[in-house]
């Protein structure tokens, strides 16, 4: 077997300590480091110039947009205004008491041996509460019974048209004699009833707790 | 694998370089990056809440210009219903020829108070007091109807109505009235 020599053996190690230099190495890897990285950055950048731009464009739309803002900001506030005024007179006007319909009904009870000789009235609060005092007399055979059933019937028919509606006596006596020999009966009914709309009701009082 | 120390300096400098360009990057390129995104989103959602309420408001307006004319058309009929003038010098004539009008006779018609009115706004609450001395039942009814139904800012607040003894036929009312007018 012949020997075979190498006499390149110290170039041949020189060149493959080059191959293999850390230093070389680690700058080819630094190398595609830098170019990700660049990448990475102009990427990021595109991405943020976009927002800004976005941003600049929400700007522009906004600059445009403000002067308008104001105008219908103040358009509106007289709006509201209008509306308010407008709806608390509209409100005022359909929520009023009528009292025409009211006595209307109340002359159509009456019955033939009654006769009127009083009515007031009065309206008050927001709800419309109302109280009215009737007061008359009632002849014939049996006047107290015509006065009951009247009450009844005025009752009834405020309780149709209102709510909480309540008549009671506040009088029936007898009157002096009439020229036919009978007692007509005097009467005084005080009617009440609600005729506007359902106020809220108020919330109920704190309670303190009382520690022991 | 075995390093020989210079090896072994050479990888530790490659270490560094690649220590420093990534700190360079990171403060000089991606950093200022970040926080320039942070104020553009920052601005970004100030300017989402400042266009949307713009915009809020200019659909307010939008309504207030489709609606308005509804509104002013109603405060425009109101304020027809209120003559010119001190409510004195108009309205006792106006109530006055609605009883006479509808049966109810003669009147006289009082003012009793002034005040403003809570919660309508250029409008005064004026009370009156309306006596009518001699009248019909079913007239007076009628004119209280009349005056009900014929003057929408009038409200009967109270009434009073009494038989006359020496001729039950006729009766005396007194009304309370309560009359919105202009300021």
């Amino acid at each position: 077997m012949a020997i075979r020599l190498n006499f390149h053996h110290e170039i041949d190690r020189r060149m493959q300590a080059r191959r293999r230099d850390p230093l070389k190495l680690s700058l080819f890897f630094l190398g595609g480091l830098v170019v990700l990285m660049a990448g990475f950055y102009f990427y990021e950048a595109e991405r943020v110039a976009g927002e800004l731009q976005g941003v600049e464009r929400r700007r522009f739309d906004l600059s445009r947009l403000e002067a308008r803002a104001v105008q219908a900001s103040k358009l509106d506030e007289e709006f509201q205004k209008k509306a308010r005024l407008s709806g608390t007179l509209v409100e005022r006007m359909e929520e009023r008491f009528y009292w025409a319909p009211f006595l209307e009904r109340l002359a159509r009870l009456v019955p033939g041996e009654m006769q009127l000789t009083r009515i007031s009235g009065e309206t008050h609060g927001e709800d419309r509460r109302c109280q009215v005092s009737v007061e008359g007399v009632v002849g014939g055979a049996s006047p107290r019974e015509v006065a009951e059933r009247f009450r009844a019937e005025v009752k009834n028919a405020a309780s149709k048209l209102y709510r909480e509606a309540q008549a009671d006596f506040r009088a029936l006596e007898e009157a002096p004699e009439a020229a036919d020999g009978r007692h007509p009966v005097v009467f005084q009914i005080q009617v009440q009833f609600v005729a506007g709309k359902e106020l809220p009701k108020p919330p109920p009082p704190r309670v303190k707790k009382v520690r022991p | 694998m075995k390093l020989e120390k210079s090896e072994l300096e050479k990888l530790l400098l490659g270490v560094l370089l690649f220590g420093g360009v990534a700190y360079a990057y990171w403060a000089f390129l991606l950093s200022p990056l970040h926080s320039k995104e942070v104020q553009a989103r920052l601005a970004g959602v100030d300017l989402d809440r400042k266009l949307k309420d713009a915009q809020e408001k200019v659909a307010k307006g939008d309504r207030a210009t489709r609606e308005g004319p509804g509104v002013q058309q109603v405060l425009d009929q109101v304020a027809a219903m209120v003559p010119e003038g001190a409510p004195v010098a108009w309205f006792p004539s106006q109530v006055s020829a609605v009883l006479r009008d509808t049966g109810a006779g003669k009147s006289a018609v009082r003012l009793i108070s002034e005040s403003p009115e809570k919660g309508v706004e250029g409008f005064v609450r004026t009370v009156w007091a309306v006596e009518v001395p001699r009248a019909e039942f079913v007239p007076l009814i009628r004119s209280v109807a009349a005056l009900e139904d014929g003057h929408p800012l009038l409200e009967v607040t109270s009434l009073g109505i009494e038989g006359i003894r020496e001729d039950p036929e006729k009766v005396r009312a007194v009304l309370g009235l309560k009359r919105l007018v202009k300021k």
